[in-house]
């Protein structure tokens, strides 16, 4: 689903990714750990080119995502994001946030659209929200939207930016939830958290990065039980105590 | 030195011919009668050339042989040097001499001029690249010039001299023009002034080169010189030119040697002459803005009258007194009928018609005033409507010998009215003015004011037409004279400036009652109200229209300058909206509209002017505003967007700039409350809104109070409706905040 060919991105002189490869396959639940300023969220934003990559060549869906002959935004209705911080938009309303884009790219009329974003909404149990504004929802039933809107453009996979990473720790396991059932019911999906029980639950594959490699890959099981490089060792003993 | 050697030596040889002609009385031989001996210059091309035979022609030749054989004489051409023809004149040696000769006070001691056939100007040659822009900018320079013509006279620093000061000026004299345009090519001289022509002609044979600069106020007229005394040639000379320019031999002339600008044009078209007359509605009962806002008063009626006489349409243009001479200069205005006095400074500048009215400064005092004379008002408080007489009268200076204390205070209001509401709050102790307007004032002012007439100072008004169209000038005297011989000027008299139309006001002994009577005076009585309610829907019209137009304008130039910001560097369209933004919001608004309407708009179609000037300021305010709101939406709406697919414009359009609007609707509503006072200035350009209708009904009836609190509080009150209209909208864009 998605291939990466030796992507490098740099800021400036800073080079924060270094000859990344990895290929990520259809229905697979891929986890990125790694400590902070590893690469981790440019890794995920430069695979739908919210981050310009310096070089390298990213393959999503048999289509070049950085290959500038391709329309970029046709891309991305297939290739959703969740952010950190939601980014809903806060003028319209949550039922708006969910049917703007389809209506607007014409990918749906209206009222189809309607029916799906309710359908949607009722599957992240929030449908009694239908009608309400970004800024009377609490930060959980923000992110749920967030993830509600991206499927709401039928993607193909979506990107997980830390999602849960700017909630109060009570509406953590709200969001985990869904995302569980997405994984379960075979969505595409790239995690970026700090979450490692949900790695290790959840994850069909977990990536470890580290100064902008990816210093080991593995099943939950060989990354959390028995990691072999002495970066992973050493991150896995600071944050698993 | 040369130069006076030369002009003693030709007042000696003009000397002699006198005595020598008490002596020989007619000496002229009988059979030479029918040849005359015209002198030349042949080194002043189109005037005077060598030909390709090797004869002296040009402008000048084919004019003096026309008028020969319209007045059945010969011509003899000599050629000979510039500085010789006058003495050659004097020696009986020449006849006559043609040889593009300016009229000069000098000149005219040794001989006798014809008719002017030409009117030239004299012009600075320089090399393209010269930063000389003016004759005072030769001071010190080198300057080439034909020995003992027009442009020598200008550029040798002397006593008669007051713009060629530099005694180190060079003056290099030259046989010829071409000699001199020679030496400036080859760096020998830094300018050569010379008559208009010519010069073109130089400019023209070394393209790309040379450019000139004209010298406005050496306008010259070119005339036919004969010997002092010979008034039988001088009248045969006169007769033929007369007869030519009726023939049209001399336009197919002029059309032939000169090409076409000569300064006389004839545009005859079928329909009617719209003529454009510029006035300064200020001066009762001359000129004032009539109840209906528009110019009317004596000038008014008297132009249209000599308009319908003389067969052409007359479109008034109202405008500051000051701009009116300008504004003929530019073209914008044909004639100005404004009670413009004629004066010798204004007379180099226009051509005055014949005088339609004479009048008498005044000096306008309180009753209880000490002053009796002009000269009492040394060192006093004068006020005067700018650039008029009485302005020039009360003004100390070198060639006022009435008024010589420095210390005198003058004054100068935009209006006359003005000067006189100053002299009601003691602001001034004398109003000097036409006497017409004086009495008006005085009228109108029972009992605090009192009149003392200057009669030194009488004046004639005349109707100003640009400087040489005499075609125009023709018309307006021969309409002019029709009117006076039909009655209607009489007529009209009577009616501006003698007849008494003012409303009476009521008084009462209750304070309250006055205070009434006084409201119903200043707004009903004079139909104050309709001025006002005219005003408002013009500051209301312009207010909404320039908004509207600030708020594209300020939309397109935010985006332009955002473009910076999503490419992280300075990008084209950013760079044109950051120097219009730069420029817009460092020059006052009023320079703005100024330039907007006397430089682009020429003076026409004041109102889009100033909706367009006003727009085009809002603009750059607005960008600013809009550019922080969209700054201020977080970054993460735009990422959330494209995320979803969303090009950069549909994310700006669906979901940045419906949350920006949120953010600048306070400061945009800020900027439509500045904007809708600002308009206030539109007064300058002569548009009637409220604050200008305050003002005319200050003018009309002297109350100041009741009309201009009057003006505050209508302000004041749209502005208090425009604030609730936003507020409105605010509430409803904050919806989405609810919590």
């Amino acid at each position: 689903m998605i291939i990466v060919k030796d992507l490098e991105k740099r800021f400036g002189d800073l080079e924060v990714l270094k000859k990344i490869d990895c290929h990520i396959k259809p229905g697979e639940c891929v986890v990125v750990i790694g400590p902070s300023g590893s690469g981790k969220s440019t890794f995920l934003r430069c695979l739908n080119r919210l981050e310009e990559p310096t070089s390298g060549e990213i393959i999503f869906d048999g289509k070049s995502v950085t290959d500038r002959s391709h329309d970029i935004n046709k891309i991305r209705q297939k290739l959703s994001m969740v952010f950190q911080h939601f980014n809903l938009f806060n003028h319209l309303t949550v039922m708006q946030n969910l049917t703007l884009a389809p209506v607007k790219q014409k990918l749906m009329t209206e009222q189809e659209a309607e029916k799906r974003a309710m359908e949607l909404l009722t599957r992240v149990g929030l449908a009694e929200k239908a009608n309400s504004y970004p800024a009377q929802l609490s930060g959980g039933q923000k992110q749920r939207v967030a993830i509600a809107r991206s499927l709401a453009m039928n993607p193909k996979a979506i990107l997980f930016d830390e999602p849960t990473s700017a909630l109060d720790p009570e509406m953590v396991g709200e969001v985990l939830d869904v995302m569980k059932a997405l994984a379960k019911d075979g969505m595409t999906m790239v995690v970026v958290t700090h979450e490692m029980g949900f790695a290790r639950d959840v994850a069909d594959r977990v990536l470890f990065m580290s100064d902008g490699y990816i210093v080991e890959e593995g099943t939950p099981e060989q990354i959390f039980e028995n990691p072999q490089q002495e970066r992973t060792k050493s991150f896995l003993g600071a944050v698993m105590r | 030195m040369k130069k006076r050697t030369a002009r003693v030596l030709a007042m000696c040889l003009a000397c002699l011919v006198v005595l020598g002609g008490m002596f020989f009385p007619v000496s002229k031989p009988a059979e030479a009668a029918d040849v005359i001996a015209v002198g030349t210059n042949a080194e002043f091309p189109p005037f005077e050339y060598m030909n390709n035979d090797g004869e002296p022609d040009g402008f000048d030749m084919a004019v003096i042989k026309a008028i020969g054989e319209a007045e059945g004489f010969e011509v003899k051409i000599v050629n000979m040097e510039f500085k010789s023809l006058v003495a050659s004149l004097a020696t009986g040696s020449l006849d006559a001499v043609i040889a593009g000769m300016t009229v000069t006070p000098d000149r005219q001691q040794s001989v006798d001029f014809s008719d002017s056939y030409y009117t030239a100007k004299q012009c600075i040659v320089i090399p393209a690249d010269s930063d000389i822009k003016s004759l005072a900018d030769l001071n010190g320079k080198k300057i080439g010039v034909q020995e003992g013509t027009t442009g020598d006279l200008l550029s040798t620093p002397g006593e008669d001299n007051d713009v060629i000061t530099d005694p180190k000026t060079q003056v290099q004299r030259f046989k010829k023009g071409t000699d001199a345009v020679v030496s400036l090519n080859n760096g020998g001289v830094d300018a050569v002034v010379i008559d208009k022509n010519p010069a073109e002609t130089f400019v023209a044979n070394n393209n790309g080169k040379l450019k000139l600069v004209e010298d406005e106020t050496s306008t010259e007229e070119y005339a036919i010189a004969v010997g002092k005394g010979n008034t039988e040639l001088l009248g045969k000379i006169n007769s033929g030119l007369k007869k030519i320019r009726e023939n049209g031999t001399f336009d197919k002339l002029v059309a032939e040697y000169i090409g076409g600008d000569t300064g006389a044009k004839a545009p005859e078209t079928g329909e009617k002459q719209v003529v454009h007359v510029g006035t300064n509605a200020e001066f009762p009962p001359f000129e004032y803005m009539n109840d209906n806002g528009e110019p009317d008063g004596f000038d008014m009626a008297v132009i249209k009258a000599i308009g319908e006489a003389s067969g052409f349409e007359v479109e008034i243009t109202n405008m500051e007194f000051k701009s009116l001479v300008a504004s003929l200069a530019t073209g914008s205005l044909d004639a100005v009928i404004a009670g413009m006095t004629v004066t010798p400074d204004r007379q180099q500048t226009v051509d005055f018609s014949d005088s339609y009215y004479t009048a008498t400064q005044c000096i306008v005092v309180k009753n209880d005033s000490t002053i009796k004379s002009l000269a009492d008002l040394n060192g006093k408080k004068i006020g005067v409507q700018e650039g008029t007489t009485g302005d020039l009268l009360s003004t100390p200076g070198e060639d006022n010998d009435v008024i010589t204390d420095p210390k005198t205070e003058v004054q100068r209001f935009k209006k006359g009215t003005d000067a006189v509401v100053a002299l009601n709050n003691g602001g001034v102790d004398a109003v000097v003015i036409d006497k017409n307007p004086a009495e008006n004032f005085v009228a109108n002012n029972k009992g605090k004011l009192k009149m003392i007439e200057d009669d030194t100072s009488t004046e004639e008004y005349a109707i100003a037409v640009r400087k040489g169209d005499t075609e125009l000038l023709g018309k307006i005297n021969e309409g002019l004279q029709t009117i006076r011989d039909n009655g209607t000027f009489d007529k009209l008299v009577a009616q501006y400036i003698e007849g008494k139309t003012e409303t009476e006001k009521q008084t009462s002994e209750n304070p309250f009652k006055n205070f009434l009577y006084n409201v119903k005076y200043v707004f009903v009585d004079t139909n104050g109200y309709q001025l006002m309610l005219k005003g408002l829907g013009v500051t209301i019209g312009i207010s909404i229209c320039a908004g509207i137009l600030g708020i594209i304008l300020g939309f397109i130039l935010a985006l332009m300058k955002l473009s910076e910001t999503r490419r992280k560097r300075k990008t084209i369209p950013s760079r044109i909206a950051g120097v219009y933004i730069d420029v817009i919001r460092g020059t006052p608004a009023v320079v703005q509209l100024l330039i907007m309407f006397m430089v682009i708009f020429r003076s026409r179609y004041a109102v889009i002017a100033a909706i367009l000037s006003f727009g085009i300021n809002s603009g750059a305010y607005v960008a600013e505003n809009i550019r922080a709101g969209i700054l201020a939406v977080d970054v993460g709406q735009m990422e959330g967007g494209r995320s979803l697919g969303f090009t950069y414009g549909e994310t700006m359009r669906y979901i940045i700039l419906p949350q920006a609007i949120k953010n600048v609707i306070p400061a945009l509503g800020n900027e439509m409350i500045t904007l809708v006072k600002e308009t206030s200035i539109v007064g300058y350009v002569a548009i009637i809104d409220l604050t200008k209708a305050g003002d005319f009904i200050v003018s009309r009836t002297y109350q100041t109070f009741l009309p201009l609190i009057a003006v505050a509080i209508i302000y004041y009150i749209v502005v208090k409706i425009l604030t609730k209209i936003l507020a409105v909208v605010e509430r409803r864009l904050r919806q989405s905040d609810n919590r």
